[in-house]
């Protein structure tokens, strides 16, 4: 049987604070990397550029054709005028595959296509294969909070449409070749709208999710109590990162069980991670051994957790978390 | 079941939403393949890994009996269900519960009937199984024809598994209602509704035509409680059952003949055990030299 061809990619990329967003580099690297193993053309479609700049970085990052939209409609219905203008984009190179960063843009935009088209739509996939026996295409991805890895299907129906977890892919790098981007229009035929933005704030500084958080500072029992979380959620605001747990301040009632880290919480994979008054069972330690570095605050030096940690500090950490809170406010004054 | 892995631990059994893991003599657990749902809850649990997954849909789940009389713990989501009953209690009108599950998922629609919902309805079928997004949204889409369609559409951003909702974009399509997902606050206004989404990069405040279709996030409200007085009052009340039949749909729209995306494998991820680092250093001093110390770390580690 011959296998199905792969002829058109396209990646649906998205303006970040500078330049395209950090997602949006991941998912060009994605897309390169199917590129070479299917000999397929790579266009990359970037629907609103407010900034005006990520259409650049955007060109000089690697995929074949750059499409960007010049109409004024889109800034006032970005949801609906984005997508049409996709619709004519897929039609118009008959794409075979259609990929979205896994944002909250990737994901409505996603759906919305999907459905529009009438096709087969998978959510954070980590990666793209074809069917040995039939060439259809597979989607890899993570069922069940991570734990599993699932394999599914798609149909024959065209395009396929899914969008790719994030930090899965590393971010692409610019180089110094660009290639052209060509502008493209609503289309006539496009429907009312029935989406219209009113405003457009900045966000509120959310916090990140504890999946998603390079920075996670953790409490446990040594943590003592809602005072003690509020401190260790003032310091993870500072560094843009989440407050996670152990068992007991779940147990104590201050802290959510959402937030809760290990075998039977979340399993969390952060750049750093602050583990403070911590004892270091291994059913806290298992949802958290993967973090690139560990950071330790514990007054008792027999502590467990002190054998995980890439950097430990011994001492309470009621005295040194304001320290270390006042310390980095300073440096970021001077910044 | 791994027996020669499982340790007893028990865990299984206390996570399980449909109390199917049992502990035996042996101090193993078991597994009745016959009464799991399939859910995989229990499977990030095990602490020994010994709890495998296999793919094949589960009838047999649909036919048993009621379930343990201790009631199951897969709740709907309390937040979606808030925000149809503030809007009603505030314009008036009625809020209908969909909820798609085995017939155990009775008792959770009961719960939102407590809550103060009207009507309630389970769509049970067992080949609705297997559908993906087109399929589960043609479930909804014809038992939303069934009720006489509505104004707006809630729903949860995302399902049991913590996975985007996104069936409910095909009904919004279909159906010719605006869709928005993520949704943050959400407001009545004059033949629309004035909602909040972060996206792209902004939080954007829109107003959408009804009808529409939206799903919304956990923090959007606080649900109400429950009170005594209130299942007291819904004691009498039915929760219908709507299966394939009912809907009009043929067993070839629906279930994995319906699906343009089909599940072929699950396998378990081979988890690391408890990585131990040699090599860290320990930093002793005052509390204020700690910190100086960590600062220095965070900046070489590009944090700050």
């Amino acid at each position: 049987m011959s296998s199905r061809e792969i002829k058109n990619i396209i990646l649906v990329v998205e303006e970040g604070a500078e330049g395209l967003a950090d997602i949006s580099r991941q998912l060009v690297t994605a897309g390169l990397k199917y590129k070479t193993e299917w000999g397929s053309h790579l266009s990359a479609f970037l629907p609103v550029d407010m900034n005006g700049s990520a259409a650049t970085t955007l060109a000089k990052s690697g995929p074949d054709v750059v499409y960007q939209t010049d109409d004024t409609l889109i800034k006032k219905h970005p949801h609906e005028a984005s997508v049409a203008c996709l619709i004519q984009l897929i039609n118009k190179l008959k794409a075979d595959v259609v990929l979205f960063g896994a944002s909250e843009l990737g994901t409505d935009m996603a759906a919305r296509a999907a459905a529009r088209l009438e096709t087969g739509l998978l959510q954070k996939i980590i990666d793209l294969e074809l069917d040995p026996e039939d060439g259809n295409l597979v989607g890899v991805f993570m069922g069940f909070q991570d734990q599993l890895i699932c394999k599914a299907k798609f149909g024959v129906s065209k395009p396929v449409i899914a969008t790719v977890k994030p930090k899965v892919f590393t971010p692409a790098t610019e180089t110094n070749d660009s290639v052209g981007v060509e502008k493209i229009g609503l289309p006539q035929d496009s429907q009312e709208f029935r989406i219209t933005i009113t405003q457009s704030l900045e966000p509120v500084a959310d916090m990140p999710d504890l999946e998603s958080a390079e920075v996670i500072i953790a409490g446990g029992q040594g943590v003592g109590g809602e005072d003690g979380f509020a401190m260790l959620e003032e310091l993870a605001r500072l560094l843009g990162g989440a407050v996670g747990c152990t068992l007991p301040p779940v147990e104590q009632g201050w802290m959510d069980r959402d937030l809760m880290i290990g075998s039977t919480g979340k399993t969390v994979r952060p750049k750093v991670y602050i583990g403070c008054g911590i004892h270091g069972d291994v059913y806290h330690t298992s949802g958290m051994d993967e973090s690139e570095r560990i950071v330790v605050i514990n007054d008792n030096d027999k502590t467990p957790f002190f054998d995980f940690a890439t950097c430990g500090l011994l001492g309470d950490l009621h005295e040194v978390i304001p320290h270390l809170i006042e310390k980095i406010r300073n440096e970021m004054r001077n910044l | 079941m791994d027996v020669a892995t499982c340790v007893g631990c028990g865990v299984c059994v206390k996570v399980c939403p449909f109390n199917v893991p049992l502990v035996t003599k042996k101090e193993t657990a078991e597994i009745s393949q016959k009464r799991c749902q399939g859910c995989g809850v229990c499977v990030p649990y095990c602490k020994t890994n010994s709890i495998y997954m296999h793919y094949s849909l589960n009838t047999e789940a649909y036919s048993s009996d009621k379930g343990d009389p201790r009631g199951l713990r897969y709740p709907l989501d309390k937040n979606a269900i808030e925000a149809g009953l503030a809007l009603r209690d505030m314009l008036g009108g009625k809020v209908w519960i969909l909820a798609e599950g085995p017939p155990q998922f009775e008792e959770s629609v009961r719960e939102a009937l407590v809550m103060g919902a009207d009507e309630g309805i389970l769509l049970c079928d067992s080949k609705f199984l297997g559908s993906d997004h087109v399929a589960s949204s043609l479930i909804l889409e014809q038992a939303f024809k069934k009720i006489g369609g509505c104004d707006l559409l809630i729903a949860p951003q995302r399902n049991g598994h913590g996975e985007p909702l996104s069936s409910v974009a095909w009904v919004a399509e279909r159906l010719g209602m605006s869709y928005i997902p993520f949704v943050k606050s959400l407001k009545s206004a004059e033949e629309t509704v004035l909602v909040q989404q972060n996206w792209g990069g902004k939080l954007l405040e829109m107003s959408v035509s009804l009808p529409a279709a939206l799903t919304v996030e956990r923090g959007i409200n606080e649900p109400r409680g429950l009170s005594l007085m209130a299942s007291a009052r819904v004691m009498g009340k039915t929760v219908s059952h709507w299966s394939s039949e009912e809907l009009n749909l043929d067993s070839s729209q629906i279930g994995e003949a319906g699906s343009h995306v089909r599940l072929k494998s699950i396998q378990a991820l081979p988890r690391s055990k408890g990585k131990k680092r040699k090599g860290g250093d320990m930093l002793k001093g005052s509390p204020e030299v700690l910190a100086q110390a960590l600062v220095e770390r965070l900046k070489e580690w590009r944090v700050l």
